[in-house]
């Protein structure tokens, strides 16, 4: 007893911090060796998403950030706009699809556009223009395809050039004219960056090289670092709007489900009103008041899991009142507060974690989908779901590119599938550890 | 059971009110109206006055409640809303151009998420119930591990990235494209199975994972119990054990998760819709949004959420047909 007091004042050394420090990282790895050795699946998953968590947090330190400084070494160049590539109007007109023979002879897959017929195909090749159209904000992406001096001009305006930096996918724009003042600089990399850093747009869409581990798309953009930076934006999303919505959830069910009544009722409908929404449509909905952008993709996910906790943790509740050890801290004079959440909460928290593991692989997806049908990330954002929507910024006219660039869908459709299965097994394990007798579903008759 | 399920349906009523309120929320919420977004999309430049007067026919330059009882069809005091609209089964006309009839553009888009998603759910359950059984009954024999490996990693895999994948190898390899017009199964029953069968096809395996998982769970939990024991001891077939004692017992979570699945399916499949070109609800209701179309909107998404809650309460019901110690207060 007086020999424990005596540790506890001993004095916070660095060789004291170091030896506990390594004692507790051993304790864990001795923690993980025997989870692994009765989980191996879940073991092995969860060293994955230790990778990759590592990968997201440290791996874009390997690649030299941003730095318009870097980017532009000429004297006094032309003050750099940092832009997304401009998304011309939307003028999809249908009803001129089967008025012209030529396009008739084309399954009638023209759009009418400035008062010309053009073809709306993207799954042939060679063609003078590809249309994108993004299905959701309704706005369209032409691109001058192939040849030409300026191989990718973005948004029509075919006469800027725009240097785009690999990593976070920012755009520089100049006119030809600029270019023409500053002779070669629109053509070569600037000195001083690095090779990773700026890519000129000649160098879109390169196979895997050497100097592209994975790859580049359309904007000369390394597929390699984007990925890198996607696991940061993949898994942001996915483990907080996890945490968001289970958090929220889990104050929303226990409140409900211990005071029952009228609030009960009334919230309850709420919820079952949000279930009732299909979730992608309350999520679109979302996006089109906020505007698509990670964070907002992030938010609506947290909206649309909320019902599925509170459900879960009300019908846990619901339950856990009945026990004698309510009653026991009642009579003894605890408060609503106290047994809320130091009796009852505690013991609902299991099913509260086995969802939430089993919710990040869901939460993935989702944000991936979001992103594939242009209502997640920009795709000037390098999500993992942006980048499968490829060059177009919009994923289902996008599909015929990996034809031609298939390493642009490769890369995130494995990471995507990678993580999300890691995160499944995971909460397989979590699941058989924490309580081997939990099945979702129940808690939907009382 | 009878009171029990008229309960239910009353509650519904407020359910459902919100669900109408939630989705005219959003839209009204959102920037731009359904004029802005119509003449955007025939980049047509209008005035301000010609903004005003197209607002004025349309009746978007009444007040957000007198819209939302026009909709519903109730009379109330301020409003020129008449009585008529969803209370009669009339759900309003399209704020687009042409001012179709809601009810007009339902009856072609929800026959084709039906029709999809009914034949997902039959692939699904074709696929599901016999691997989860067989991998229950066979547990830890590389037959069930196999199952296991087909389900996780059809939870794993998005559908998106399988539909491009079928769509990009089909086109590489089988010279296979989805065919760009749509035909309705009254129309040409052969070409609409064709393109219906690939995207039902990947629906349907990757719910099948789903239930797959769940019924082979709750049956290795069923196969542990007494009476499983005492109909083995009674010297009955397996057949017989797994289908009557076993499987019937083990239904109540399948059907669950099916019940949802449903809801899913029929107001879901955005994405397959979209990447298989199919002209179905969810891309209606995508366009809808996306031109502020506030009937459209309000009743696509009413009829997603009847549906849904109404397969809820039948899922609740049938949980006393499989097993008859639920009783319903």
């Amino acid at each position: 007893m007086i020999d424990r007091e005596e540790q506890e004042e001993q004095p916070i050394t660095p060789g004291y911090l170091i030896v506990h420090s390594i004692g507790v990282f051993l304790a864990g790895l001795g923690w993980y060796w025997r989870f692994l050795r009765n989980k191996p699946l879940g073991g092995l998953s969860a060293l994955i998403i230790l990778t990759l968590i590592i990968i997201a947090i440290f791996g874009p330190l390997l690649i030299a950030p941003y730095d318009p400084d870097q980017l532009f070494p000429v004297k006094d160049p032309p003050a750099p706009q940092i832009q997304a590539p401009k998304i011309a109007s939307a003028s999809v007109t249908l009803q001129s699809f089967t008025t012209v023979e030529f396009c008739e002879a084309n399954e009638g897959a023209c759009i009418e556009r400035d008062g010309e017929l053009q073809f709306f195909e993207v799954r042939r090749r060679n063609l003078a223009t590809k249309e994108y159209c993004d299905a959701v904000p309704g706005s369209c992406l032409v691109e001058e395809f192939p040849g030409g001096d300026i191989q990718y001009s973005v948004a029509s305006n075919t006469t800027t050039l725009e240097f785009c930096n690999a990593n976070p996918g920012q755009c520089v724009t100049f006119t030809e004219e600029e270019c023409a003042e500053e002779g070669d600089f629109c053509h070569i990399a600037p000195d001083g960056a690095r090779y990773e850093l700026v890519e000129v747009k000649t160098e879109a869409n390169e196979s895997p090289n050497l100097n592209h581990w994975l790859g580049t798309d359309n904007l000369g953009r390394s597929v390699l670092s984007r990925a890198i930076y996607g696991a940061r934006i993949s898994l942001y999303v996915g483990i907080l709007a996890v945490a968001i919505s289970t958090g929220t959830g889990t104050v929303i069910g226990l409140v409900t489900g211990f005071f029952e009544g009228a609030l009960d009722f009334i919230v309850q409908r709420f919820i079952d009103a949000l279930q009732a929404f299909p979730a992608l449509i309350l999520a679109l909905g979302i996006i089109a008041i906020k505007g698509p952008s990670i964070q907002n993709a992030l938010f609506v996910i947290a909206v649309v899991l909320i019902p599925t906790t509170a459900r879960v943790v009300r019908g846990t509740v619901l339950s856990l009142k009945q026990n004698p050890y309510v009653e026991a801290s009642r009579a003894l004079g605890a408060s609503n507060y106290r047994v809320m959440f130091r009796h009852i909460l505690p013991n609902a928290m299991a099913p509260v974690i086995v969802q939430a593991s089993i919710l990040l692989g869901a939460t993935i997806i989702f944000e991936a989908s979001l992103s594939f049908l242009g209502a997640g990330a920009k795709p000037t954002d390098p999500s993992w779901g942006a980048m499968i929507s490829g060059n177009a910024g919009s994923g289902v006219n996008a599909i015929h590119d990996y034809e031609q660039f298939p390493w642009l869908a490769i890369t995130p459709a494995i990471l995507i599938s990678l993580s999300v299965l890691s995160f499944n097994l995971l909460g397989d394990a979590v699941r058989d550890v924490l309580d081997p007798r939990l099945r979702g579903g129940g808690g939907r008759l009382r | 059971m009878r009171q029990y399920a008229a309960r239910r349906v009353i509650i519904m009523i407020p359910v459902l009110i919100l669900v109408t309120l939630i989705a005219a929320g959003l839209l009204r919420l959102a920037p731009g109206d359904a004029v802005i977004q119509s003449a955007a999309e025939a980049n047509a430049t209008l005035t301000q006055e010609e903004l005003e007067a197209i607002r004025a026919e349309l009746g978007l330059d009444r007040p957000f409640h007198c819209q939302y009882f026009d909709w519903i069809g109730i009379k109330i005091p301020g409003c020129d809303a008449e009585w008529g609209g969803i209370i009669t089964g009339d759900l309003g006309q399209s704020l687009t151009p042409g001012r179709i009839e809601v009810s007009d553009i339902l009856w072609k888009a929800v026959p084709v998420s039906v029709e999809l998603g009914a034949i997902a759910l039959i692939i699904s359950l074709l696929v599901a119930l016999p691997i989860g059984v067989w991998s229950a009954i066979r547990q830890d024999s590389l037959s069930d591990y196999l199952g296991r490996l087909f389900s996780i990693g059809g939870l794993s895999i998005p559908d998106f990235i399988i539909g491009s994948m079928v769509i990009l190898f089909g086109a590489i390899w089988l010279n296979w494209t989805p065919p760009l017009t749509y035909s309705g199964f009254f129309e040409d029953p052969g070409q609409n199975l064709k393109i219906m069968m690939t995207p039902a096809l990947i629906v349907g395996v990757r719910l099948s994972s789903i239930t797959m998982r769940m019924l082979r769970s709750t049956m290795l939990e069923v196969l542990r119990q007494d009476y499983v024991r005492t109909a083995w001891a009674k010297g009955l077939r397996e057949r017989s054990v797994i289908v009557r004692h076993v499987l019937k017992n083990a239904f109540i979570p399948v059907i669950t998760v099916v019940g949802s699945q449903m809801g899913f399916l029929f107001g879901g499949i955005v994405i397959i819709e979209t990447i298989f070109n199919l002209p179905g609800l969810g891309r209606a209701l995508i366009q809808a949004i996306s031109g502020r179309d506030l009937p459209m909107v309000q009743s696509g998404v009413l009829i997603i959420s009847v549906f849904v809650v109404v397969i809820n309460l039948l899922v609740d019901l049938s949980y006393g047909w499989f097993d008859p110690r639920i009783r319903y207060e």
